[in-house]
């Protein structure tokens, strides 16, 4: 484990796909399994991979607070309800990401990390938070 | 082995590329969901603003636009992510970029809608 953390931070933002040159392995520094001598070791794509999910769930949950407070305020508990439903798919989405990263190895026998179910319930938790937005745009004042 | 990955459109065909690579494919779909997001609460705000500027047709039309470009935008990065990951499978290049035109056209749209509003409230 030494020297990873100082070795991911110089690999810089794009460093999953450009660093190769860097590792060598002249000093005999940590390979992961799915190594090839490739620099930063795979820990590290995985670990910001974690974070964006809580970053992405957690965006989630506060933009449905948001619009579930102002539907709320405006009497319209039918975009409220829906928007709370996204929050929990957020939330949904922190738990996985979260227990994903933790483990360090999203794949199934070292091949491609396989997209987590809740990428698509995340995809569709968004456009039903932009309908329930619109439902309550609308219908404040354009309803019977 | 039995392969049961889905969407059975992208993990069907091809072979698994470096893992990084597939990583970095999806925090890009994450961040078109931020991005999406971003643009579904400028709608919420512009909303919450509507007790404030008129006239209240116009305020619809921004808040509207915008809940239109985030359900766009999210729907478009998972398109870009089934494009990119296929293309990575397979050798191929990776597909052109043009979910991103869309998202700039949204913004600029919103843009024009929120200085005539602003326009026409201070009138």
């Amino acid at each position: 484990m030494n020297g990873a953390g100082g070795g991911g931070a110089g690999g810089g933002p794009d460093g999953e796909s450009g660093g190769g040159a860097a590792g060598g392995g002249a000093g005999g520094g940590p390979v992961g399994e799915w190594g090839s001598g490739d620099w930063p070791p795979p820990g590290l794509p995985v670990e910001r991979t974690g974070l964006a999910w809580a970053r992405t769930g957690l965006t989630v949950c506060a933009v449905a607070l948001a619009l579930s407070r102002v539907a709320d305020l405006r009497d319209r508990p039918g975009p409220a309800v829906v928007a709370l439903l996204a929050a929990s798919v957020g939330l949904a989405a922190v738990v996985v990401g979260g227990v994903r990263a933790s483990s360090r190895h999203p794949t199934r026998g070292g091949g491609a990390p396989v997209l987590p179910w809740t990428a698509r319930w995340l995809v569709g938790a968004v456009v039903i938070l932009a309908l329930a937005g619109a439902w309550l745009a609308v219908g404040q004042r354009w309803a019977p | 082995m039995d392969d049961r990955r889905r969407p059975r459109s992208v993990y069907g065909s091809g072979r698994d590329p470096d893992p990084r690579f597939s990583l970095a494919n999806e925090r890009t779909l994450l961040a078109w969901l931020r991005t999406a997001l971003g643009l579904v609460v400028t709608g919420v705000a512009v909303i919450a603003l509507t007790e404030f500027v008129e006239p209240l047709w116009l305020v619809d039309v921004v808040a509207g636009t915008a809940f239109v470009a985030g359900a766009t935008t999210a729907l478009v990065g998972w398109r870009q992510w089934v494009r990119a990951e296929r293309a990575m499978r397979r050798g191929q290049p990776l597909p052109s970029p043009i979910g991103g035109v869309v998202v700039l056209a949204a913004i600029l749209l919103l843009a024009l809608f929120g200085a005539v509003a602003l326009l026409a409230a201070g009138r």
